[in-house]
């Protein structure tokens, strides 16, 4: 009795936590730079900070993604300014990997013009390559005096206005166009994980009960 | 639990009140349960007799084995193959770890007939270059940013542009995958042949089903573990038997196209067979298991290398209990174990001779990378692998931890390229749970002293296999260094341990105490069954992304 207690407050709180993740918003893409990919502009194994100018924050924004590509990537610190005034700053601890990352910053109160984005990468053993494309107009500045050949891939997202629960219908149509079956793979999926949740309940009373 | 079985192990016998707290489930397994010998005494058999009657077929022998499976056993195999299935849906095409190079090498077996050409180069046939094209795979992999199949149109694209003719047949090269073995490969011309009429991606979803059976055999393969290596308390081999089907990394890796799914079910019958020989001898039937699972180590991953040595220790340590009292008969299990389970490497080396190529082949390669390194310098390494730096050492990774940053959370979660993580608050989370399952399993290990000491054999075989693995995967990680820290560096490399890992959940479930035990069991069970489910989520949040 006692364990069939435990699991029925237990699912309890695995529903409440999946229910949690499903009301959550995912944030939107608010802007970006518009810096086409995938050339690389620039490469340091060495602590380096980066500026570049001219850049759009809109508001509301609450996540920085800057196109760098690392395998463990360092920790980063990210200073936005414009017009004479600090417009947010953000930290992203080390131990990340991918061709993006993301970097939290507190909420930006109105859209900024002609800002300036500048991170600084912590010290390091890994190699960390700055991904967008070639251009003379407003480059990267690394270390406040070597111009990059070119600008930083950078993007801004905010919160969404939708849950992901709200979300669901067009999440499932997109799961169902990488496999057969199309959007209602996604019932065989919430049925696969039920039958799992069932065997798995059924097989706890019967063994530990 | 029987009452045999229970007389004759009395330090790992539950107590009256333990079996009346887990009456029906110990009555239902009593009929299954091994009969577990005194540690150190190997049983004496006696001499055998030549049967007067037909000798049972193989078949039936395995009929009769598979019977003797608890039913519990079975629900968790199924488990966990539901729960893979559920994974290979959710991963997008070629979207598993090297599952373009994974999926070349398949497709190099089955239409030119031959093994790759060992080039790291990706010049894979046209229809599979084709896919990833049309899929995006070097704008998709590593940038959570990219969705997998962004509309519809493009789906109706990839599935044109796989219509047309194109040639299946690559030069020979598949990338990453050209220094493995081909065993894993070949099983999978199997549902590769069976979806040949139709598109990649269809041959693809049943190839993944082929990993996903993978994986529920590893399974059956851990609870059989945990029954043999915990025999007193029935109840915890359901714990750790779940707790392996439900591990999100053991669903991810097999819902996709990884040699690694066939790893785990060696490794998890490596530590069966280890856990069966020393409870009850290593009987030549048992050698010849124990060296056919080796056999097909080598044949499957070469990562399997790396628990050569827990293994020669093992069998030389069941060998010297066996000549107690059959001296002629633990030499000749010894031979069994290590002829059959040696072949594969010998037949290689001898074709490599043949062929003029290095006697170690692609080992040779990272022998003489490793070479011109100091000991020191590589010691140094993997230590802070795995471990915190200590004084005097030069720091091999400023500003990363590895044992949080890298497997801490790669245990909780970093998924596909390692790209995809949870927020970072959940990691800080997990420490909870994770530092209360470690402190109830600290707990049992010290009450269970006794029956440790008796069976510190056994375990110190377990431990030289962690640690051979452990100096494989640091040792892999230190050729790319310094360019490159922490290459090599993901937990699922560590799933060949599965078993042990699942055992250690499972003796924190008894730690919990005879009253609580069962209790938390089911937590520990459904906080892993949530972490999955949580994963699975994640995973839709990566790729299926509508903004």
């Amino acid at each position: 009795m006692r364990v069939r207690v435990a699991l029925a407050i237990c699912l309890t709180l695995t529903l409440i936590a999946v229910g949690v993740s499903l009301a959550r918003t995912p944030p939107v893409r608010a802007g970006t730079d518009g810096t086409p990919l995938p050339t690389e502009v620039g490469a340091t194994f060495a602590p380096d900070t980066v500026c570049q100018g001219e850049e759009v924050v809109p508001k509301g924004t609450t996540i920085v993604r800057m196109s760098l590509l690392s395998l463990l990537g360092p920790r980063i610190n990210l200073r936005a300014t414009g017009g004479g005034q600090v417009i947010t700053t953000g930290v992203r601890s080390s131990g990340w990997t991918g061709t993006v990352v993301s970097i939290p910053v507190q909420p930006v109160a109105r859209t900024f013009s002609h800002a300036t984005i500048c991170f600084t990468l912590a010290k390091r053993q890994q190699l960390v390559n700055y991904r967008g494309a070639n251009t003379t107009h407003s480059p990267a500045v690394s270390n406040g005096t070597q111009v990059l050949p070119g600008r930083i891939r950078i993007e801004y997202l905010r919160p969404g206005k939708e849950s992901w629960l709200s979300l669901a219908l067009p999440t499932a149509r997109r799961i169902g166009l990488t496999v057969s079956g199309g959007g209602g793979i996604v019932l065989v999926l919430f049925a696969l994980v039920l039958t799992i949740t069932g065997l798995t309940s059924w097989l706890i009373v019967r063994e530990l009960g | 639990m029987s009452k045999r079985a229970s007389t004759k192990a009395p330090r790992d016998a539950p107590t009256p009140g333990a079996r009346k707290a887990n009456g029906k489930a110990a009555k239902a397994q009593s009929k299954t349960a091994p009969q577990p010998t005194v540690p150190h005494k190997p049983q004496l058999r006696p001499a055998r007799k030549r049967p007067t009657h037909a000798r049972p077929t193989r078949s039936a022998d395995l009929a009769r084995m598979l019977r003797r499976v608890p039913k519990a056993a079975w629900v968790c195999a199924a488990v966990a193959i539901l729960n893979a299935v559920c994974w290979s849906i959710l991963i997008p095409p070629l979207q598993g770890p090297d599952e373009q190079a994974h999926y070349a090498y398949v497709q190099q077996l089955a239409e030119n007939g031959s093994l790759p050409n060992g080039s790291p180069e990706e010049n894979f046939s046209p229809e599979e270059l084709t896919a990833m094209r049309d899929l995006e795979f070097g704008e998709t992999i590593l940038n959570p940013a990219t969705p997998a199949m962004p509309s519809r149109a493009k789906r109706e694209q990839i599935l044109h542009d796989l219509s047309l003719p194109q040639s299946r047949k690559g030069d020979g090269s598949v990338g990453v995958a050209a220094s493995e073995p081909p065993l894993y490969y070949a099983l999978q011309t199997i549902p590769y042949e069976l979806g040949s009429g139709s598109n990649l991606l269809t041959q693809m979803e049943l190839m993944r089903l082929l990993s996903a059976l993978m994986t529920g055999v590893t399974v059956l393969f851990v609870f059989m573990f945990l029954r043999e290596a915990l025999p007193a308390a029935p109840w915890a081999w359901t714990v750790g038997g779940l707790c392996a089907a439900l591990s999100p990394l053991l669903g991810f890796v097999g819902g996709s196209i990884d040699p690694d799914g066939l790893l785990f079910v060696v490794c998890a019958a490596l530590f069966y067979c280890f856990a069966r020989a020393f409870r009850r001898g290593l009987t030549p039937r048992l050698a010849a298991t124990l060296g056919a699972v080796i056999a097909t180590g080598l044949l499957t991953k070469v990562n399997f290398v790396g628990l050569i040595p827990g293994i020669a220790v093992g069998l030389i340590l069941l060998a010297v209990r066996e000549a107690r009292v059959s001296r002629r008969e633990a030499y000749r299990s010894l031979a069994l174990a290590g002829g059959i389970g040696g072949a594969p490497a010998i037949l290689y080396a001898l074709r490599n001779l043949a062929t003029h190529k290095p006697l170690l082949g692609i080992v040779s390669g990272s022998i003489q990378q490793l070479g011109p390194h100091s000991v020191s310098a590589e010691l140094i390494y993997l230590w802070q692998f795995y471990l915190p730096r200590l004084p005097g050492m030069t720091n091999d990774f400023p500003g990363i931890f590895p044992p949080l940053q890298i497997w801490f959370k790669g245990i909780i979660g970093r998924y596909n390229w390692l790209e995809t993580v949870f927020p970072g608050w959940v990691y800080t989370l997990a420490l909870i749970p994770a530092t209360l399952i470690a402190g109830l399993c600290a707990r049992e290990l010290y009450v269970r002293r006794e029956a440790l000491r008796s069976r510190i054999d056994e375990f110190a075989v377990y431990l030289v296999i962690c640690l051979g693995l452990m100096a494989l995967l640091a040792g892999a990680s230190f050729v790319g260094f310094p360019t490159l820290a922490a290459g090599d560096s993901e937990p699922r490399y560590f799933l060949p341990l599965l078993a042990l890992g699942c055992a250690l959940l499972a003796l924190a479930a008894r730690g919990a105490g005879r009253r609580w035990g069962p209790i938390a069991g089911t937590a520990i069970v459904v906080l892993i069954l949530t972490h999955d489910i949580l994963s699975q989520l994640l995973e839709v949040s990566r790729y299926y992304h509508p903004y």
